[in-house]
């Protein structure tokens, strides 16, 4: 096991309800991964490999691992560096990546003290009355299936609030940069639409297009936070848009908003490299929550 | 969300781009192979269908739907431009008008 007199990077992150952290070499990025290959005979935990810049990264399914109800499985992954091989961590959502000085991680004995024994647990890092629940990356990759603790996160966290006298996690603090956002329709009258669903304390429009040569250009002089785009557009249109938009920029967040019956072209903007997709006519709080999650995300 | 405030904007886009379609079909009848001109056509459609979605029109969506199919099949090969078609996509694009005509009156 590592030393805990060793500084480490420790990334933190959602799975489920929970607040969880491992330690790292290295955090390379955190993307979204549209295809995953599954590999025949692995554990259930591997979720597959996946093709990243050029290089097969091992997808982690951590939910799955450690029997914990993650809601968004097809989420976020964090692609990092981990005793010389690379990982992907299949997570909700990212909080923060930090060095984590030593003396914030309570080692597991206090864990184990409180009637806990979990194989995977490597203690409890408590940052200002936040309790994250540590997790032995090394344990979770050359662990047995079959080895994997029955004990829901649920009673650990409890048990873990007794011991820290059931201090409360700090709610995290909202994030308040404002999303800068391009709007991409041929049509007046969905831009406005559009531009008035996204508030003005939240999202910043610094540009509109009307085509899709428009929209990567518009993009390259912007560089936009988010780009809502349609399909069906003159010149060129929101897919070959996504595509030249995406190539240029992997990390380009982009949300398709396309009319229904033209679900196939949807498919293909997403394969292009778009995040998300809605389809008009829309729920002006479906694009609200999709908007955020990406931009947020 | 009120949608009375995107009323004027949707009856102007849609008469632009039913006049657009009107125009395009006069030159589809002697052009009858031009995929660009189909393609802008099914984009025409596609977009009055989308805004009348946005609105709750659903009779303008209904005939929209229709000619965005007819012309997507046609732009992309899949069927052939000849009169009979063209009739009936001036007769959908007719009924367009009258009800646009309709949300007009009842927007006044």
């Amino acid at each position: 096991m590592q030393s805990i007199s060793e500084k480490r990077e420790l990334v933190v992150f959602q799975l489920g309800e929970e607040e969880l952290g491992v330690e790292v070499s290295q955090v390379r990025e955190i993307i979204r991964v549209s295809h995953i290959t599954p590999l025949p005979r692995s554990p259930a935990f591997i979720k597959g490999v996946a093709n990243i810049r050029g290089q097969v990264v091992t997808i982690i399914d951590l939910a799955e691992r450690l029997s914990l109800p993650s809601q968004a499985k097809e989420g976020r992954i964090i692609v990092m560096e981990f005793k010389g091989n690379t990982v992907g961590v299949m997570v909700d959502a990212v909080s923060e990546v930090l060095q984590l000085p030593p003396a914030d991680i309570q080692p597991p004995t206090l864990v184990t003290g409180s009637g806990i024994e979990l194989d995977y647990l490597k203690g409890i890092a408590n940052m200002d009355g936040r309790l994250i629940i540590l997790v032995d990356l090394e344990k979770v990759l050359l662990g047995k299936e079959q080895e994997r603790p029955e004990v829901k996160v649920e009673g650990i966290q409890i048990k873990a609030k007794d011991f820290y006298e059931k201090k409360e996690p700090e709610l995290k603090k909202e994030e308040t940069r404002v999303i800068r956002t391009l709007i991409v329709d041929d049509a007046a009258f969905m831009r406005m639409m559009l531009k008035d669903i996204l508030p003005s304390t939240e999202f910043e429009i610094v540009g509109e297009a009307e085509d899709g040569i428009q929209a990567a250009k518009k993009y390259k002089e912007l560089r936009p936070d988010l780009v809502i785009m349609d399909i069906v557009m003159p010149e060129v249109d929101g897919i070959e848009a996504t595509r030249s938009i995406v190539k240029a920029d992997p990390g380009a967040k982009v949300l398709i908003v396309s009319a229904i019956g033209q679900e196939e072209l949807t498919k293909e903007a997403i394969q292009a490299g778009a995040r998300d997709f809605i389809v008009k006519p829309f729920d002006p709080q479906k694009v609200l929550g999709a908007a955020e999650a990406i931009a947020r995300g | 969300m009120n949608k009375a405030q995107y009323l004027d904007l949707f009856i102007e886009e849609s008469q632009e781009n039913m006049e657009y379609l009107a125009q395009n079909l006069l030159t589809l009848k002697d052009n009858p192979e031009d995929r660009g001109l189909l393609k802008d056509m099914f984009r025409q459609a596609h977009t009055i269908k989308g805004t009348a979605a946005m609105m709750g029109f659903d009779h303008i969506v209904e005939v929209a739907s229709g000619m965005e199919n007819a012309l997507q099949e046609l732009y992309q090969g899949r069927a052939e431009v000849d009169s009979r078609k063209v009739n009936t996509l001036s007769l959908d694009l007719r009924e367009l008008r009258v009800l646009l005509e309709d949300v007009v009156k009842e927007g006044q």
